[in-house]
């Protein structure tokens, strides 16, 4: 029996990287991507720190469910929490879209508000899907990857070879610049080891560099340790409603989708340093995380020359004195107090609303 | 014209046995309506017992001589018959054309207790129409019940009038396909069970054709002098139904595994199937007579062993080279889609089945020197390490490391090193 191979693939040079440049991870998905990932945004958060990577995103699969656990856990160890996720195309395959500002974000959530809301119309709220004006519409302050396995480019890869593929997957990334503007496209790279991986790599490579693209090495993350394979192995057999003797090639090839250190990474990519130098450029374009949500509680109409803060003042005034009576340097005080903190935290257009909604009730 | 038969009062299964053995007194295809319901034709007795009233005459003195009290309704159609059959005691016969006259006195509910199944919420909305009988349900015009009620009230009017004209539901008996003889005298020789094989399996194979069926599985078990049952199971890759194809088959797999002892009896069991009829197409190569090539892969594995032939078939799962031999069959000589589009340029690579075990020199972690057996040299340039792993779940798991080498003579190697023992094979040569 003879068996194909596409060419001889190119080699990993195992050992013959000789300098370490910071990596950081980029795309990962963890237990919040329900049934595609095993690790709990925690232990991610954990792990990163373990191996000393500096910053992570988590770019769950439909959603930003995770990112404040995430954020959370990050921040008392110390990692930089990124935030990203997957939106699905029309086409099946995925956009891993990364937020590089408050605006970036709130785009995303959008996004992802509007595919659930439109599929829940059609009965499958599990499977939400974007379309290309939805992507132009909130393309701002987004970066996007081309992705893994999952990506457009592997699926156009998949259907077709040879010069059809080329042509693909260069349709599909001008499409991708089109969307989201050139600097904000990352042609992503993974190598878990695997031949046709492998071939797909040499080929984005080539094609990047005709487009003068950025690469972006990744690992495309599943699971935080080489361990966790088996619980996915496991969720995948739950995904598809099948026996894990049964499940056959729906299951991992190998236990390479977990988190690596920098060193694991520059080893690996130590052909294509740029794809690891570009990590850490990116993570510095990432400027948005969760401390820089923005919420702002909903503003009370004034009067010409009162700002919030001194039309409450005057509000609480009026109260104590008739509720305080004497009205003592105590409570005069505690109001102080309680006024600098409501000031400092910008709460102040939220309590004369509660006071007109106060007094519409007792009308 | 048929008749019904109902016997009331007959919650088990006995009465049924003796209504239907009535009933096949008079013609051999009864419908079993229910366990107290049976129907058959009387048309072709006409020409022999007379008119429906002697037919029915005859009916009832054989049921009062097999001590049936059962109601007997003779109408133009099966359902008919059955309404009347079980709302009438003693005889009731219905000429052509009276149906609905006859049908008209008879409460809703009887068509609601019918076989066919009707929603009964129907049975509400009719009484609340204030329909009371089945005469009341025929009155109105077809395109109005149709129009409130759908196709299951034009059902029910159409019931109720007696115009529903359907074949009986026959049930088709199971033909055995089974075998047995035991010897007055134990055989030591082989040559005169074949014999007495060739005649059973003649015997059986006659049945199969009759019933337009081919044998998918012949069971052999041979009773031994002093010895154990001796048992054989031939799974014929191709459904046959021709006696000397399956002598022959059985024939090659006895004097492969001859019985331990004398013997004294057989029994030969076949499961049938409906044989697979396929057409060749003009322009296509001839494809071997699936009896004859079942009898070249019988001797083929005489050979080489039983687990050895067969088509190979690739495992869903990434573990490398995994294949399992299935039963060759007609459909491996169909001709493939043309897939000469996905074709590209490829590299081919002969696999060592079981590869080779080979001794492996590692330098920063990647391969230097390699020595198994003829393939021995310096490697000159690499790629990988390729790695698999799965099935953890079981003991066949397996975790591999593979790198693709070029020895210092040119020759290009696929090598692996199998993790957990540590060891290292050559998986295969490329072309």
């Amino acid at each position: 029996m003879t068996e194909g191979a596409n060419r001889l693939p190119v080699i990993l040079p195992a050992a013959r990287h000789t300098s370490t440049t910071q990596f950081v991870e980029l795309h990962a998905r963890s237990a919040f991507s329900f049934l595609e990932g095993s690790s709990l945004p925690e232990e991610l958060a954990v792990r990163c720190a373990e191996l000393g990577i500096t910053a992570m995103a988590l770019s769950d699969a439909h959603g930003v469910y995770g990112a404040p656990r995430f954020h959370m856990a990050a921040r008392k160890l110390g990692v930089r929490a990124l935030l990203g996720a997957e939106a699905a195309t029309t086409d099946g395959s995925r956009y891993t879209l990364l937020a590089k500002n408050r605006q970036g974000y709130h785009n995303l959530c959008r996004l992802i508000t509007r595919t659930k809301l439109r599929d829940r119309h059609r009965g499958k709220p599990e499977n939400p899907v974007a379309t290309q004006n939805d992507f132009a519409e909130f393309a701002k302050g987004l970066i996007c990857l081309t992705g893994g396995t999952e990506g457009p480019l592997a699926r156009v890869f998949s259907e077709h070879r040879g010069s059809a593929a080329r042509q693909g997957v260069q349709k599909q990334v001008e499409l991708l610049i089109r969307i989201f503007g050139k600097e904000n496209v990352f042609v992503e790279l993974q190598r878990h080891h695997r031949r046709k991986q492998e071939v797909r790599n040499q080929a984005l490579v080539e094609l990047a560099r005709s487009m003068r693209l950025p690469l972006l090495a990744t690992n495309g993350v599943t699971h935080a340790i080489a361990a966790k394979r088996k619980l996915q192995d496991v969720l995948t057999c739950v995904k598809y409603k099948t026996t894990i003797s049964e499940a056959g090639r729906l299951l991992s090839y190998n236990a390479e989708c977990h988190l690596k250190s920098s060193a694991e990474m520059n080893r690996l990519f130590a052909d294509l340093p740029e794809a690891i130098a570009h990590t850490g450029e990116l993570a510095s374009r990432l400027s948005f995380t969760l401390e820089d949500l923005g919420y702002e509680f909903p503003h009370y109409p004034v009067p010409a020359g009162e700002t919030e803060i001194s039309f409450l003042r005057k509000r609480t005034d009026e109260g104590a004195r008739r509720r305080y009576q004497p009205y003592s340097d105590k409570a005069r005080r505690q109001i102080e107090r309680e006024l600098a903190l409501i000031g400092k935290l910008k709460l102040a257009g939220l309590f004369p609303n509660r006071l007109g909604h106060c007094r519409i009730l007792q009308a | 014209m048929y008749a019904c038969l109902y016997l009331p009062g007959t919650p088990n299964g006995m009465p049924k046995q003796r209504l239907v053995a009535l009933a096949r007194e008079f013609s051999p295809e009864v419908e079993h309506t229910s366990a107290d319901t049976v129907v058959f034709s009387i048309t072709p007795l006409r020409a022999i017992l007379g008119p429906p009233y002697q037919i029915a005459s005859e009916i009832s003195r054989r049921g009062y001589e097999r001590d049936l009290n059962a109601h007997l309704a003779i109408a133009a159609n099966a359902d008919t018959a059955i309404l009347l059959a079980r709302q009438f005691a003693g005889v009731r016969l219905v000429a052509s054309g009276e149906e609905a006259s006859q049908l008209a006195n008879l409460p809703l509910e009887s068509l609601f207790a019918h076989d066919v199944p009707v929603d009964p919420t129907l049975l509400d909305i009719l009484h609340q129409w204030g329909l009371k009988t089945c005469g009341d349900l025929a009155a109105l015009p077809e395109a109005g019940v149709r129009e409130r009620l759908g196709l299951a009230g034009v059902y029910l009017r159409n019931l109720a009038l007696g115009h529903i004209n359907r074949p009986l539901r026959i049930e088709s008996q199971e033909a055995e396909y089974e075998e047995q003889l035991e010897l007055e005298h134990p055989l030591d020789r082989l040559e005169p069970l074949f014999f007495l094989f060739g005649r059973a399996l003649g015997d059986l194979c006659g049945r199969l054709r009759s019933q337009s069926q081919a044998a998918r599985i012949l069971d052999a078990r041979l009773v031994l002098d002093g010895k154990p049952e001796y048992q054989c199971r031939l799974e014929f890759p191709v459904p046959l139904s021709d006696s000397r194809t399956m002598l022959k088959l059985l024939q090659l797999h006895l004097e492969r595994h001859s019985p331990e002892a004398r013997v004294m009896g057989f029994k030969l069991r076949i499961e049938p199937v409906v044989p697979r009829r396929m057409q060749n197409g003009l322009f296509l190569p001839p494809i071997p007579q699936p009896d004859k090539l079942q009898v070249t892969l019988a001797r083929i594995a005489g050979l080489v062993g039983e687990g050895n032939v067969g088509t190979p078939q690739l495992l869903d799962t990434f573990r490398p080279d995994a294949f399992r031999l299935t039963t060759l069959n007609g459909s491996c000589f169909e001709q493939k889609p043309d897939d000469s589009r996905r074709q590209i340029l490829r590299l081919s690579m002969r696999i060592f089945r079981p590869p080779v075990a080979a001794h492996v020199q590692v330098m920063d972690f990647v391969p230097r020197r390699i020595v198994a057996g003829d393939v021995k040299g310096r490697v000159v340039e690499w790629s990988g390490p390729w790695k698999t792993s799965g099935e953890w779940w079981s003991s066949h798991a397996w975790t591999r490391e593979e790198w693709d080498v070029e020895l210092d003579d040119g020759a290009l190697y696929r090598i692996y090193r199998d993790v957990p023992a540590s060891l290292w094979y050559v998986h295969g040569v490329y072309d």
